[in-house]
């Protein structure tokens, strides 16, 4: 039997619980019985694994793949491999080059007719007004910088705490992963103070190999800092990374 | 199928129900069990495997009669057979709560492991190969898309080509990983 487009949808359908059981049954025998089809269906459990890691399936779907093919030995191997392979990819991806503020401002010129780009250019002006009066009125904040690499690393080389005096508006901390993870690039921090008081804040990785927090300097009075860091997986469990991070402010 | 207990004249009797041609017989015959397989993996059977064999049992259990009076296609009989026993599996596992789960990916330790064996083994194809692999998962859904349809495009292959390509270059990399790792089983794409 060629194969065809639909063949395809068949196949996610079936592994994800959304044929009946004659369906199924019809599902099954071509499987047995065509290799073209056998083969797609290799393919699908592949595409969905990687579609799971991706947070791409809905809750429900996710559920039913995780209970079903990912419990199984194939399944188990399939998730270990692509989250190895995730892992590696997004690390030597090349990020796209970013339109610069004012190529986009060019580019959102680029209109047609006259009478829009009269309007695209009296937009424009009011913009760009806007934006002095903005920058003259309030100012952007401003930023403080502190990379943090993971206690592990620092306590066998014997190093001192990281220290900061704060006279900016937000302390930006890049938080150094203790190797590659094979995990998503969403993270939650949890700050604790020297009181024990605990403060949560998500944080995100830029390139799977340090996770960045902005925290508000109004909220970082004097004193000691430790850090715990947790990646957050695509079925929604967390996974501490080892060790952790500890600073100062002065 | 138990192989301890099989006859040689019970072999005879399923390969010949199978393929009256006895080395098509065979070649189905290993076909049939590793996609038994695949689909029992599918349901999250615990032991797949030994749920392949056991719908060949059941199949032997019944030999004389299918020989004698089946007429349509053996494939049709057998995936009715593997049909009940994904039930019953699941019955079984669901009565005693069972229902397997996913384990733990891996520690720490062993992610660097395996990390570090990807990347030996991603050396192992051209550099076109491997930017194929690393562009082929970029983007996230729309974006995912349209960026596979633009590379299937600039390689002159229909999408579908360029998935079972990117699924070929995978087995072969998974291949390399678990030799690399020790585990030395290849992975089979039949």
């Amino acid at each position: 039997m060629p194969f065809i487009d639909h063949d395809q949808e068949t196949a996610r359908e079936y592994l994800l619980g959304k044929l009946n059981d004659d369906q199924q049954r019809d599902f099954e025998q071509r499987v047995l019985v065509d290799d073209e089809f056998a083969e797609e269906f290799e393919v699908a459990k592949e595409e969905l694994v990687d579609d799971y890691l991706a947070n791409q399936l809905s809750g429900e779907e996710s559920e039913w793949f995780r209970h079903h093919f990912l419990a199984s030995p194939q399944g188990k191997q399939s998730l270990e491999f692509a989250t190895t392979l995730h892992s590696y990819v997004s690390t030597n991806q090349t990020k796209p080059a970013k339109r610069s503020r004012l190529e986009s401002l060019v580019a959102l010129l680029n209109f047609q007719t006259a009478p829009v780009r009269a309007v695209g250019a009296f937009a424009l002006v009011l913009i760009v007004v806007g934006v002095l009066w903005f920058s003259l009125s309030s100012g952007p904040p401003s930023y403080a910088t502190l990379t943090l690499t993971n206690t592990a690393a620092t306590r066998s080389a014997g190093a001192a705490t990281p220290s900061i005096r704060l006279e900016k508006d937000i302390l930006r901390l890049t938080l150094m992963l203790p190797g590659p993870l094979l995990v998503g690039p969403h993270y939650t921090a949890e700050i604790k103070n020297a009181r024990g008081e605990v403060k949560m804040m998500e944080g995100v990785s830029p390139d799977g190999q340090s996770v960045i927090l902005e925290i508000p300097a109004s909220e970082l009075p004097s004193g000691q800092y430790a850090i715990a860091l947790y990646s957050k997986s695509a079925d929604g469990s967390s996974h501490r990374i080892r060790d952790g991070y500890q600073f100062a402010v002065e | 199928m138990n192989k301890d207990s099989l006859t040689e004249e019970a072999l005879n009797k399923l390969l010949h129900w199978l393929n009256p041609d006895r080395d098509l017989a065979g070649q189905l015959y290993n076909k049939v069990q590793l996609r038994l397989t695949r689909i029992f993996n599918a349901h999250g059977c615990g032991d797949p495997e030994k749920l392949a064999d056991e719908t060949f049992d059941r199949i032997l259990s019944k030999i004389d009669w299918l020989n004698e009076n089946y007429v349509g296609n053996p494939m049709h009989y057998l995936s009715a057979v593997a049909r009940n026993i994904i039930k019953e599996d699941y019955r079984e596992r669901t009565a005693a709560r069972t229902l397997p789960q996913p384990e733990p990916v891996t520690s720490d330790e062993e992610s660097d492991r395996r990390y570090e064996c990807l990347d030996l083994c991603m050396a192992e194809f051209s550099q076109d190969g491997r930017r194929l692999l690393i562009a082929y998962f970029e983007g996230q859904g729309s974006e995912k898309i349209a960026n596979r349809k633009k590379l299937a495009a600039e390689l002159g292959v229909t999408l579908r080509a360029l998935r079972l390509r990117v699924f070929h270059m995978k087995a072969q990399l998974r291949s390399c990983l678990e030799i690399c790792l020790g585990k030395g089983a290849e992975y089979e794409t039949l």
